[in-house]
């Protein structure tokens, strides 16, 4: 809070996320795994989800399916890819494939779904499912 | 905080500058400034030539082929007319007012021609467009003939909006001690690594200082900097939101 001093533990912890935590999420070494960087924009109709998925050749390597709730998104890549993953002490490892399960900020109309495939990056719209009734104000 | 920032630059051995440009690369939208300026030092066979010590830096060594490396560091070209200042970690908000300021100072006692910072301006439109265009550049400057002499190379000026972090406190500091700075943002997806946008400011330099690279081996190996990057992207996110900080760029 305002006026008080940084607590040296919480630093500490902050310090350890930051460099060794969390960013393992990308990998999923036993399957051998990438999880793809993923971004959500929604706006007033749709919500727009965009996943970065380089060295993947086409839209036919990538296998995309959609519930009210979430999507699911496996891609094959060109070649296997060595990279070099974890904290302090990095190992490397083979990758072959994207996989990922995003749940969605909004519930969505599967059936209305659309996405491509340009340049690396797979862009899903989604239509926002409307919600809720409408309530008489007596 | 008055006078000298607490960071220091270390010469790692005596350099010889004439009226350098100092460029600077730090993580933020894109990792744009990080790829030029790591490109830029491996193709233009730049050396290391110091690095930045300072209290509030996060104590963390990078070890490359068994060497260890502190995470801020410069490079120069052989000739000592340009200089790259690299970081290989997102700054936390300390570290990033203290090196920035303490780089101004560090140029200016250098003569410096200018302090060049390299970033990308977020953009959705880019990121979900099916156009193939190049990335456009805008530029902000405190000297209007730099913005001028840009211009020539395709670069617009950055007309509204706000800059945050590292390169507001370059722009700040250069404006306080009458050191030229010129910020180029390339357009560039916000949160995915994106090489094409740092083609786009490599590009202008190319132009701007005569270094004449060949960009090709940045456009070619672009999906496999993306895959490499993604850990990079990802702890510059975390470190913002961590601050609860915007984007660095938003026009």
């Amino acid at each position: 809070m305002f006026g008080s001093e940084p607590d040296p533990f919480d630093e500490m912890d902050r310090m350890m996320r930051y460099f060794i935590g969390e960013v393992d999420s990308l990998f999923d070494t036993n399957s051998k795994c990438l999880k793809p960087l993923h971004r959500e924009r929604v706006t007033d109709e749709e919500l727009i989800v965009t996943l970065d998925l380089p060295c993947v050749a086409s839209r036919d390597d990538i296998k995309l399916t959609s519930t009210e709730e979430s999507i699911f998104v496996e891609a094959r890549m060109k070649k296997p890819v060595m990279l070099r993953v974890g904290g302090s002490s990095q190992k490397r490892i083979e990758f072959e494939r994207f996989s990922k399960r995003i749940k969605l900020s909004r519930h969505v109309d599967p059936n209305r779904a659309s996405a491509k495939f340009r340049k690396g990056i797979l862009t899903i719209r989604l239509p926002v499912k409307e919600e809720g009734r409408a309530v008489d104000i007596g | 905080m008055e006078g000298r920032s607490q960071a220091k630059i270390i010469e790692n051995r005596g350099i010889k500058l004439t009226k350098p440009y100092v460029v600077v690369g730090v993580p933020d939208v894109g990792l744009v400034g990080l790829i030029a300026s790591s490109f830029m030092i491996e193709h233009a066979n730049m050396q290391e030539v110091g690095y930045v010590e300072s209290e509030s830096l996060p104590q963390v060594v990078m070890v490359h082929g068994s060497v260890p490396l502190p995470p801020v560091r410069l490079y120069a070209s052989g000739d000592g007319k340009l200089v790259i200042l690299l970081s290989e970690i997102p700054l936390p908000p300390r570290s990033s007012y203290e090196v920035a300021s303490e780089l101004e100072s560090w140029a200016l006692d250098k003569s410096a021609e200018a302090v060049i910072g390299l970033s990308g301006l977020p953009s959705s439109e880019r990121l979900e467009s099916d156009s193939d265009s190049k990335p456009k550049v805008f530029g902000i400057s405190n000297n209007d003939l730099m913005i001028k002499e840009v211009g020539k190379y395709g670069v617009q000026p950055f007309e509204e909006g706000m800059i945050t972090g590292t390169y507001a406190t370059l722009i700040n500091k250069g404006r306080l001690l009458g050191v030229n700075n010129l910020l180029l943002l390339a357009e560039s997806y916000p949160e995915f690594p994106d090489p094409s946008a740092a083609a786009s400011v490599v590009g202008v330099l190319n132009s701007m200082l005569g270094i004449k690279l060949d960009l090709k081996p940045l456009i070619e190996e672009s999906e496999e900097i993306r895959l490499k990057m993604r850990d990079m992207m990802r702890r510059t996110q975390m470190t913002a939101s961590q601050v609860g900080s915007p984007p660095s760029a938003y026009a």
